[in-house]
């Protein structure tokens, strides 16, 4: 109730004021990631985010009397995967075990499998444009049950990558672009599919504020289910833990949720703390020589979003545009298109403007090859601007190929001194008041003139050459 | 016995029908409350041709059997049914063995003298008034008044040992991972083991070969590959038995003394009374911490789950000693003990193949027996934990370091007490050295009935027989 009051009374200061600078925000993220294994962390069932409740389950993930876990090998190897994607320095040889004892309705067994004394990997980092936000650790561990209309435990048991953060981050913004950062890392070293809205990729923040260096009492902010969630909640907690010291109050350690405008209290976290880890005597310690030989760490570096913007900008694009294709994941697409011949920025900018403009996902029907064609075509002057954004959606579909598809359309600029001068002449002909107008001196209606020409051509004459054409006809 | 039986039904001599209408029965109306369910469909099932064919089997009631409850003698499992048969109770129906029913234990395996069960204490099959020993009272209790002539039970902390050594069978604790734990109802899973009960080791021998190998729905069952046990009992060896001097009543001192001279074994002196007490201690920390974790599931369902004093006092004391009691060190300290118990016992077993030692200090006690005060040297953790010990704990000396070290462990009945109770040996081998730990029970076995056929050589045996 207190908390409501004060958070009331904050809405209404936030809204006008904002928080003196004196505080420096701390952020700190543990990020949950559905591993992208085809079977459960210790059982055979297959994961799945979208089938109906409790059909992939059986007596392990149920945690049945007499049931055992057997650790799937998958889940090591795309946590390796993902460790080395994130730079991480240290890599256990062994893998294992814990279980983190606590009593929760989503926990079948009344404890979770998860690493507690050696994660997986520890030391790596990320890197948002020219900041470095440190990885503390990687660990593996089991789903919980998913809590909605009924409790379904078509999750428990899916293999996750935890994956912690040092409280390197400065802003709800920058909290929000490592985390898209993360999402593209993991889902590219193929660790996760990492759909925040299927709850493939979750987020839990730690925000609190130091002024002076003096260290605060911090808040977990839980589930935080988009980028937008990230940002604004980050924002929101900073600015409430600013004005509760500047008004005297403290900052509570606790939990909180985001209802999309405001920060609210989940539970006190004081009760959970003693989670009396103790070690996984089902499973015993598994070397993990095998998988680390397995490692291709050369392989594993190329699919990293940094890598690819490497790659973006060695093909001619600027940094900018190079992060703003990986994030849409359009780089490969792209690449390709470049490989086929096209000019890259040119190509880029059709891509994230009329191309991301028709549709967000790529049809299987529009390849790079047609880009490279299109973009080809309206620079060799085959084709213009305006009839290329024509063709696009035909593209779209089952289409012929860009030079077909042009000629079938008759969308092909033409040179042809005859056809420009047929046009000219039809339109001389079509506009007798506005010809008798110009040639007694009202000049400006060439423009009048020159747009009915353009019209008639539908795009496919070249502007500079039509004008001479018509030039040439009213001298 | 079971491969007499066997054998017997191949010939034609006994139909399964029978034997099963025979088994039934007698567990219907044993006065001993071993079964806990008796499965009246024993008597009309198709059964495999496995060389147990037809051969009664009974099963602790802490291991799955398909479309039943486990009840692990707890009201906690509810009406909760198991989805298929544990990895044991499948390789002995595979062989041809009639599973007629469960037998009761001590509540999820806590407790040494089947008096925690929740459905009532199993009795001595010798002397109603005494404890048959647990926690598999009910399957040593089944199997010492030839119900069945086998029997599945688990052992954690000595719950085969014991009760095999009280009842007067043949019971087989085999190397930790040896049998797979898979339908065993967790108590303390880095304990936990699935043995037998016979009343031969010939059969004990035979059965554990059936069910012990490699599983892989047990990630801590081992690929080491499983001899012929029976083969290999009669295989003349130069095995090098030494035997433990510990604490014990005088009758039992008296025959494992006799056990200890007919083998001729030499005495070791590396495993002290105190060391074998603090291994018990260190057991019961590891197996409260464990159990608070493998019967949290009961908890999902249930505020205050219903378990018995016993359970709930264990599953409290582990809570703590993780929790708010963690400081301490005591699980800290277990856990280095069970380290030193396995280092000792390896340099041990580097010189000799099998330790002989009593099971327990005395024969079966009677039914809410006071508990037996010990003296602890200072500093021991035995001492330390004094006032969390079970009031049985006695029970556990001389049989929890082989569960701390993981080492293959039996009883074999070798004599008697003066007032006629049974006594066993016991018998530890290096892990999976089962083969030395069987011939070794063999050749004790064989002793003992040449002893008992002979009336010059009874000084091995109580007056009574």
């Amino acid at each position: 109730m207190l908390q409501r009051v004060i958070t009331a009374r904050l809405q209404a200061v936030l809204r006008t004021r904002r928080a003196s600078s004196g505080f420096r925000p701390v952020i700190g993220i543990e990020c949950h990631v559905q591993l992208n294994t085809p079977t459960k962390a210790f059982c055979r069932c297959a994961p799945s985010t979208t089938a109906p409740p409790n059909t992939r389950v059986c007596g392990v993930c149920l945690g049945e009397p007499g049931s055992l876990p057997v650790a799937s090998t998958d889940a090591p190897l795309l946590g390796l995967k993902a460790a080395v994607a994130l730079d991480c320095d240290e890599l256990a040889e062994t893998l294992e075990w814990d279980r983190k004892n606590y009593q929760y309705p989503d926990l079948p067994k009344g404890y979770q499998i998860t690493q507690a004394r050696t994660p997986l990997a520890r030391s790596g980092k990320v890197q948002i444009d020219d900041r470095t936000i440190r990885i503390t650790s990687l660990h593996l561990e089991e789903d919980s049950a998913k809590t909605t209309d009924v409790l379904d435990h078509n999750r428990a048991g899916i293999a996750l990558a935890e994956i912690v953060t040092e409280p390197d981050l400065r802003s709800g913004t920058e909290a929000a672009a490592f985390v898209r950062e993360l999402q593209q890392v993991v889902k590219r070293c193929g660790a996760s599919r990492a759909r925040l809205e299927h709850g493939e990729l979750r987020v839990d923040v730690n925000v609190s504020v130091t002024q002076e260096g003096e260290v605060r009492e911090r808040v977990e902010l839980k589930n935080l289910n988009s980028l937008r969630a990230v940002r604004l909640a980050c924002d929101f907690e900073l600015r409430r833990q600013a004005l509760l010291y500047e008004s005297g109050d403290t900052v509570q350690r606790e939990t909180l949720g985001w209802n999309g405008s405001e920060t609210y209290v989940m539970r006190d976290k004081g009760g959970a703390a003693e989670y009396r880890f103790s070690p996984e005597p089902d499973l015993p310690p598994l070397p993990l020589t095998e998988a680390l030989a397995q490692l291709d760490r050369v392989q594993i570096e190329e699919t990293t979003p940094r890598a690819a913007r490497r790659r973006c900008v060695a093909a001619g694009l600027d940094s900018e545009t190079a992060s703003l294709l990986v994030d849409r994941d359009l780089d490969a697409f792209l690449l390709e298109a470049v490989d086929s011949g096209a000019d890259a920025m040119t190509s880029a900018r059709w891509l994230l403007g009329e191309v991301a403009a028709l549709s967000t996902e790529l049809p299987s029907s529009f390849t790079p090859r047609d880009l490279a064609d299109l973009v080809g075509a309206v620079a060799a002057g085959t084709l213009s601007r305006r009839s290329a954004k024509e063709l696009l959606p035909v593209l779209f579909q089952e289409h012929l190929g860009v030079a077909a598809e042009i000629e079938k359309r008759g969308l092909a600029r033409v040179d042809d001194a005859d056809f420009m001068s047929g046009i000219v002449a039809e339109i001389i002909d079509e506009s007798p008041d506005e010809v008798a107008l110009f040639r007694a001196g009202k000049t400006k209606l060439r423009k009048v003139l020159m747009g009915r020409c353009m019209k008639r051509a539908r795009g496919r004459a070249d502007p500079k050459k039509l004008g001479e054409a018509l030039d040439e006809a009213l001298l | 016995m079971a491969l007499a039986l066997a054998a017997a039904i191949r010939r034609g001599e006994r139909t399964c029908l029978a034997v099963a209408e025979e088994a039934v029965r007698r567990a219907r109306t044993s006065k001993l409350n071993a079964f806990a369910r008796v499965d009246a469909t024993a008597t009309n099932r198709k059964l495999p041709d496995g060389p147990l064919r037809g051969v009664p089997v009974a099963v602790k009631d802490s291991i799955c059997i398909k479309d039943e409850t486990p009840t692990a003698g707890s009201r906690a499992v509810g009406s909760w049914k198991a989805r298929e048969d544990a990895f044991a109770v499948a390789r002995l129906r595979e062989a041809g063995a009639n599973v007629i029913g469960s037998t009761n234990c001590d509540e999820f395996g806590m407790g040494s003298t089947g008096e925690t069960c929740q459905r009532g204490f199993t009795r001595h099959p010798l002397d109603l008034r005494r404890a048959p020993g647990g926690s598999s009272s009910g399957s040593a209790a089944a199997v010492a008044s030839s119900i069945v002539p086998l029997a599945l039970g688990s052992d954690t902390g000595g719950s085969i040992r014991l009760p095999a050594a009280w009842c007067g069978v043949v019971g087989v604790k085999p190397t930790y991972g040896r049998v797979s734990r898979r339908g065993l109802l967790a108590y303390c899973s880095s304990t936990d083991c699935v043995g037998v009960f016979a009343r031969s080791v010939e059969d004990a021998a035979f059965a554990l070969g059936l069910i012990a190998g490699h599983d892989d729905g047990d990630a801590t069952s081992s690929q080491e590959c499983v001899p012929d046990y029976l083969s290999m009992l009669s295989i003349p060896t130069n095995d090098r038995v030494a035997s433990i001097n510990v604490e014990v009543d005088d009758d039992i001192e008296s025959v494992v003394a006799g056990a200890s001279n007919a083998l001729k074994a030499d005495q070791c002196d590396a495993l002290s009374p105190q060391f074998l007490r603090d291994c018990a201690a260190a057991y019961h920390v590891l197996a409260a911490a464990e159990a608070h974790s493998n019967l949290a599931r009961y908890h999902v369902n249930h505020e205050n789950p219903p378990f018995g004093a016993e359970v709930t006092r264990r599953v409290a004391l582990g809570k703590r000693l993780l929790g708010e009691r963690h400081a301490e060190g005591l699980y800290e300290r277990a856990v280095d003990v069970r380290a030193q118990a396995r280092a000792r016992l390896d340099d041990v077993l580097s010189s000799v193949d099998v330790l002989m030692l009593p099971v327990a200090p005395t024969a079966a006690p009677k039914l809410n027996a006071p508990s037996v005060i010990t003296k602890e040297a200072r500093g021991s953790l035995a001492r330390d934990l004094r006032d969390d010990l079970p009031r049985d704990y006695a029970n556990d000396f001389l049989t929890a370091f082989a569960s701390l070290a993981g080492l293959p462990a039996l009883s074999v009945p070798f004599g008697r007490t003066s007032g006629g109770l049974p006594v066993g040996v016991q018998v530890v081998g290096k892990a999976f050295d089962e083969a030395a730990v069987l011939r070794t029970a063999r050749r004790l076995e064989l002793i003992r009935d040449d002893a008992l056929s002979s009336p010059a050589r009874r000084v091995l045996l109580s007056e009574d027989d």
